[in-house]
């Protein structure tokens, strides 16, 4: 494993093993660190002037998997990991000049701030590479620029194959259109949305415009509260895109997802585990074009176990066929004897019991002994009489133990249709299914036996 | 194809926030929702006015995009 060092006040004398030698352009010592294991330091406050302030877009080419540090100059060999933060930086502070960071490798950035400015379209790509694995730590990833035709953060920016880990990384957006595209897979641990700069307006995440391979979003402790009311993903036009937030802090009034072009699961969609834009925390959500999950805290099941229900709310796209499906929920089981199990729901403002065809649920359980496979089980109206244009029977009444409710309600239940009987330990799965167009249903998201 | 329309249902939380849901309408009666928390004393009206232009402007988009064939 070697050393490389740049810094603008280097000697740019190979093999640049010291900080006195070190070279003066970060490509030369990249290129030069063609063995896996090998680290590059750059100088935190001695960026050299070709890559502090690039003069044509530049394409940054690992050629191995190493490590590139930012670092205080010691003046020997030594590396001390300082962050470059907003006042040294890798791009240009001015003018837009593109920055790519690129090489099919497994490479791990610290405290690098990448910038790209001006105000003709420009992108700061953070894996550009087929087969790229970038990990960013305590890094600055600054797109300032300003131009209208969506400056982006980039996860790959053709059809590329990359991973991006952003820990403890902030983005910096200044732009209503700008975002962070991405073509391909992109995990973000703690960090945050800088609070400076103009807010985007049209999604923070989507897909990459050019047909990306598999975009998707895991964010884990990520403040993005400086959204606001604006979506947190926008239009996914080119991916069935999922973005999953757990843990982080989110717009006040947020936005889930901005109005979707393909009216159904071939858009993006939207897990928020735990998340809220103050102090309220177990909140759980789930969006698509079908329809959303939020955690409702005003109408719940007396004693239910979170003290909050699913509202689930449906959209036009919504139908018997293609319905809305929440996310399962989970019970471990170990009887082996027959049961049904159900889950309570409510229709509010309405006495009418909803239907069959209207609400159902769905649940699975290991009824083969010696087999870990599940056997689905739902209460959904036959498809023959759906097919002949029979309505749907009313759903069977619940406990109707709510509070919150209005006078005027329907209280009932949607269980497995007919009992099954678990032959192993293990969890029991269940789901409201909506197949019904823009209506709510509260759920107690809890399976009872 | 314009929004022309709306509906706006709100249920009060423990906390005192909202939980909303606003159904959009276009000239075609096509719906479009959109579901949103917000804090107690959060002005709702301006997150509905802000979200219905934000809307226009996609649809807007989405209309030129499929007269170009994009």
């Amino acid at each position: 494993m070697a050393t490389y060092f740049v810094a603008s006040g280097g000697s740019n004398t190979a093999p640049y093993d010291t900080w006195a030698k070190a070279a003066t352009s970060l490509q030369t010592a990249l290129t030069a660190a063609s063995t896996d294991g090998d680290v590059v330091a750059i100088q935190y406050d001695g960026v050299p002037s070709v890559n502090a302030e690039q003069t044509v877009d530049t394409t940054y080419t690992f050629a191995a998997n190493i490590s590139l540090i930012s670092s205080t100059n010691s003046g020997t060999s030594t590396i001390t990991p300082t962050q470059m933060g907003t006042s040294y930086w890798i791009g240009n502070s001015t003018a837009n000049r593109l920055v790519n960071m690129a090489g099919a490798f497994r490479v791990f950035c610290y405290g690098i701030t990448l910038r790209v400015s001006g105000s003709t379209g420009d992108s700061l790509v953070l894996a550009v590479t087929d087969g790229a694995h970038f990990v960013y730590e305590d890094c600055y990833l600054w797109n300032n620029n300003t131009s209208v035709s969506s400056p982006a953060i980039s996860v790959g920016n053709t059809d590329a194959q990359v991973f991006v880990h952003a820990k403890n990384c902030t983005f910096h957006l200044n732009q209503a259109a700008a975002r962070i595209a991405v073509a391909s897979k992109l995990l973000i641990e703690g960090g945050s949305l800088a609070t400076t700069g103009t807010i985007p307006t049209g999604g923070l995440f989507v897909a990459a415009t050019n047909d990306p391979a598999g975009a998707q979003v895991d964010c884990y402790g990520f403040d993005l509260s400086y959204l606001g009311s604006n979506a947190i993903v926008g239009n996914a036009t080119t991916n069935a895109f999922p973005v999953r937030l757990t843990q982080c802090k989110l717009g006040t009034a947020y936005t889930a997802m901005a109005t979707q072009t393909h009216l159904n699961r071939s858009s993006a969609e939207l897990f928020i585990f735990d998340c809220a834009s103050d102090d309220t925390h177990g909140l759980f959500g789930y969006h698509n074009a079908m329809g959303s999950v939020v955690s409702n805290t005003g109408i719940k099941y007396t004693g239910g176990a979170a003290a909050q229900s699913w509202g689930v709310t449906t959209t036009a796209n919504c139908s018997f066929a293609t319905p809305f499906t929440t996310p399962w929920v989970n019970l471990y089981h170990s009887g082996t004897s027959a049961i049904t199990p159900w889950f309570e729901v409510l229709r509010d403002g309405s006495a009418t019991a909803y239907t069959n065809a209207q609400v159902w649920g769905e649940f699975g359980a290991k009824v083969t002994t010696g087999s870990t496979a599940a056997t689905l089980y739902h209460d959904r109206q036959a498809l023959v009489d759906w097919a002949a244009g029979t309505a749907g029977a009313s759903q069977a009444s619940g406990t109707d133990t709510w509070d919150g409710e209005n006078a005027t309600h329907w209280a009932g239940k949607v269980d497995s249709g007919s009992a099954m009987t678990p032959a192993e330990a293990g969890d029991i799965r269940g789901r409201v299914v909506v197949g019904a167009p823009s209506i709510t249903v509260y759920v107690d998201p809890y399976i009872r036996t | 194809m314009p929004i022309v329309q709306h509906t706006i249902e709100s249920t009060t939380q423990a906390n005192g926030s909202t939980n909303n849901v606003l159904r959009m309408y276009d000239q075609d009666g096509t719906e479009y929702t959109q579901v949103f928390n917000a804090p107690a004393g959060f002005n709702v009206q301006t997150k509905i006015d802000n979200t219905i232009v934000n809307t226009n402007e996609q649809l807007a988009e989405a209309e030129y995009q499929a007269l170009l064939g994009l």
